[in-house]
């Protein structure tokens, strides 16, 4: 793959990754853009690691949530309190944020590996096989994941009146 | 209904994020970095070094006639089980990995 190629990627891929990845970070808009450099970056740099086992999309997503999981132990590991506040603080500030604030309430319920299963089958509409690649994780547990979340979400949603049917 | 119920709320709050200078951002600092090069595909050198080896102890270790013994006394295999010596069955081992190893190659190959 050449620049060009890669060009074309970004294009198609930077608005379901940053969209993932904001949802991934509740909300902090700054926060996701940078992973999704971050990330765009990282994949440029290693282009010719890309075998074509998975497509281009699942390569990408692999390496943004990899450096998801990066930043997030990196803050833990400096300040393991402030950084769930520094998120939320972040997500509320935003005005994108209010918009979707039912969402971002919804997805807190959840832990990451949860919230990661759901966003990615529900919202970004990954196969669990391009779900267990992303995340290295067998399908089976992508499933259990995704069920857990799937409970979660629902629960919540039962208590703000927003179940149907 | 549980996962209609779920799939319905994500759906909902599906944002259409706007781009917002982040490719411009994105290919200004990729400027600044090493440019990709194709990967270089080095199993035809990596297949020829081995099979030139492969060939080369086949001939330095008298391996055609053992080839050919083993070949002739093949068909006593069916008629008495004791016939098969070491060399027919090395022989045989050697050629079965020998067609799975070219069939691999061949098949990996025409995928790339």
């Amino acid at each position: 793959m050449n620049r060009k190629e890669f060009e074309l990627q970004v294009q198609i891929n930077q608005e379901p990754l940053r969209r993932f990845l904001r949802n991934l970070c509740r909300g902090d808009a700054a926060l996701a853009d940078d992973i999704a450099q971050e990330a765009f970056i990282k994949a440029f740099l290693h282009l010719e690691t890309f075998g074509g086992r998975s497509t281009f999309s699942t390569w990408l997503f692999r390496i943004a949530y990899n450096c998801f999981c990066d930043t997030k132990k990196a803050a833990e590991r400096y300040s393991p309190v402030e950084v769930e506040s520094l998120i939320v603080t972040a997500s509320e500030k935003s005005d994108q944020a209010f918009d979707h604030q039912a969402l971002y309430l919804a997805l807190d319920k959840l832990n990451t590996k949860e919230r990661t299963a759901i966003l990615l089958f529900y919202m970004e509409e990954k196969s669990l096989k391009e779900i267990a690649v992303i995340t290295r994780m067998p399908v089976n547990t992508v499933k259990a994941h995704l069920s857990r979340g799937r409970l979660h979400v629902s629960e919540h949603l039962k208590v703000i009146g927003h179940e149907r049917g | 209904m549980k996962e209609d119920n779920v799939k319905a709320f994500l759906n909902s709050h599906k944002e259409t994020l706007p781009e917002n200078g982040f490719n411009a951002r994105l290919f200004n600092t990729l400027n600044y970095l090493p440019q990709p090069f194709p990967a270089k595909n080095r199993s035809p050198l990596i297949v020829g070094i081995f099979t030139g080896i492969g060939c080369l102890l086949f001939v330095l270790l008298g391996g055609y006639s053992v080839l050919l013994n083993g070949l002739s006394t093949m068909d006593r295999i069916f008629i008495d089980v004791h016939a098969i010596t070491p060399d027919i069955l090395t022989t045989c081992i050697m050629l079965a990995l020998a067609f799975v190893a070219l069939i691999r190659f061949a098949v990996r190959s025409y995928h790339c």
